[in-house]
């Protein structure tokens, strides 16, 4: 019985679980701190001391030391700049405590934490910077959860000596506090199938961690997908930037043979919600097929790779009010499995439990919804 | 013909832009002052469910009709959700960019100095 078929049953089935309290649990699998300097800068080690003197500046903002800046585009979430008590945004610093409290009151369980402006460091030019923000930061977060066992880190990398990454993954897998890699995925000045990587992949999984790739919005940058001459507003950037670096990233990983050289390795996309995952898979395994004479590095098709080692989290599900049952299409498209609920909060564009769960209910089977709520993100994150 | 409730002091309301949020029968109801007088609103967003008049009034901008002209309407009608931005017309309940989302409005009395809301 096809899905179109049996999404008849599953509804009368799913009468009985009517509400997302109902759900096993609930992990938000793409939420954040909003870091600022002035938490983590007492973490730097003294082998970094002038960045750790450099941010020990007042007011000092890791958005500020972005390399090109936001100039000319309009700024972003204006909305959450009216009120200076406002709980989301962009214009605060977020903490354990803080997000710890936004997840009890939308009633998510657990939530798997990345940072913010640190998942732009790839579009940093100086390395030495760069070096010294992820050690303190990283250093911050394993000593900052401690204390909540509902949140769980993300290693922050960049990609700018992937040797040296690599390093830094294997001295701090051992720790607890982090569940994961946290890469923000944008402004790449090589992509992410170059060979160059390897030794991050490499140790991601030799530790045994998934690698969470998190597309970032309304930076400067030199390279695709971050060169946005001619978008004139925040709202139209956002819009394409998202969904756009992960096509260009997981294009390149496929066709680079990442996930068949590291068939151990779980990948996360998130933040640019799911929509555009289905047609991207048909897509590349279209052009598998059609163009076989330029396929080098894998012997499998596409969809293969999205099965066996690709994970998608669901926010922005976008607007679902004219259709929900769309969103279930989505999900059996690209496999119920491979699907993690994520509210990302605390910021503006996040998506509320309810949300996806009152969409889904009545068409998947409430073994699938479990999963995609809670359960996948359990498993590969290994909650 | 529908309950009244009282919600406030009209002295609790002088000024313009200033609002009360209470519940009037199961349901939170926002009154707000602005210069054209009272208007009552539904606390509750119909995106996701957010507590919409929690968030700030606002003026709008918009396209003049010979659409070259973009202008900000300074008076502020427009109430906006903090949880996702989402803007509603105070007066009318409309969705300032999509007319065909709205939230529920109520009839605002005042008598003997207090503020009734019809619901």
């Amino acid at each position: 019985m096809c899905f179109w078929e049996n999404h008849e049953i599953m509804a009368q089935r799913a009468e009985t679980r009517r509400s997302v309290r109902d759900v096993e649990i609930v992990v938000d699998a793409d939420a954040h701190f909003q870091e600022v300097p002035d938490f983590f800068h007492a973490y730097i080690d003294d082998e970094y001391h002038a960045v750790k003197e450099f941010y020990r500046g007042p007011n000092r903002s890791l958005f500020t030391d972005w390399p090109l800046g936001n100039d000319g585009v309009t700024p972003s979430f204006t909305w959450t700049h009216q009120d200076p008590e406002d709980r989301f945004g962009f214009h605060l610093s977020f903490d354990a405590c803080d997000v710890a409290g936004l997840l009890d009151e939308h009633g998510i369980d657990h939530g798997i934490i990345s940072g913010t402006a640190g998942l732009f460091a790839n579009g940093w030019q100086d390395e030495r910077r760069v070096r010294g923000m992820l050690n303190g930061y990283n250093n911050w977060l394993a000593d900052h959860l401690d204390d909540y066992d509902t949140l769980h880190g993300l290693l922050l990398i960049s990609g700018h000596e992937p040797p040296r990454t690599a390093e830094l993954i294997d001295d701090y897998a051992g720790d607890d506090s982090f569940v994961g890699v946290s890469w923000g995925s944008h402004c790449l000045t090589l992509p992410p199938g170059h060979p160059r990587y390897d030794p991050i992949y490499e140790a991601t999984q030799a530790n045994d961690l998934p690698l969470c790739m998190h597309s970032v919005s309304g930076d400067g940058g030199a390279t695709f997908p971050h060169q946005f001459n001619g978008s004139h507003t925040a709202t139209e950037v956002h819009a394409w930037n998202h969904p756009f670096g992960h096509w260009w990233n997981i294009s390149s990983l496929v066709f680079g043979g990442v996930p068949e050289r590291y068939p151990e390795l779980d990948f996360v996309f998130q933040e640019a919600g799911i929509g555009y995952a289905p047609y991207l898979m048909r897509r590349l395994d279209h052009a598998y097929h059609e163009f076989g004479y330029d396929i080098k590095d894998i012997t499998t098709p596409p969809s293969v790779s999205f099965e066996r080692s690709f994970n998608f989290t669901t926010q922005p599900l976008g607007h679902t009010a004219s259709n929900p049952e769309h969103i279930a299409w989505l999900i059996d498209l690209l496999g119920p499995d491979s699907v993690m609920y994520s509210a990302d909060l605390p910021h503006p564009d996040f998506d509320t439990p309810e949300e996806l769960f009152d969409r889904i209910n009545r068409f998947l089977d409430p073994d699938e919804v479990d999963a995609i709520m809670g359960g996948n993100a359990v498993n590969v994150f290994g909650l | 013909m529908p309950e009244r409730y009282q919600v406030a002091a009209a002295s609790d309301l002088k000024q313009p832009g200033s609002r009360v949020i209470s519940e009037c029968g199961g349901v939170e109801i926002a009154v707000f002052r602005t210069q054209t007088g009272y208007h009552a609103v539904a606390n509750h967003c119909v995106h996701q469910g957010g507590p919409l008049c929690e968030g700030g009034l606002s003026g709008v901008t918009r396209l003049d009709d010979d659409r070259k002209t973009l202008r900000y309407h300074s008076e502020k009608r427009a109430i906006v959700c903090p949880w996702h931005g989402w803007t509603f017309d105070i007066e009318t309940g409309r969705n300032i960019a999509d007319p065909d989302y709205s939230v529920p409005t109520y009839s605002v009395e005042i008598e003997d100095g207090m503020v009734f809301v019809r619901v």
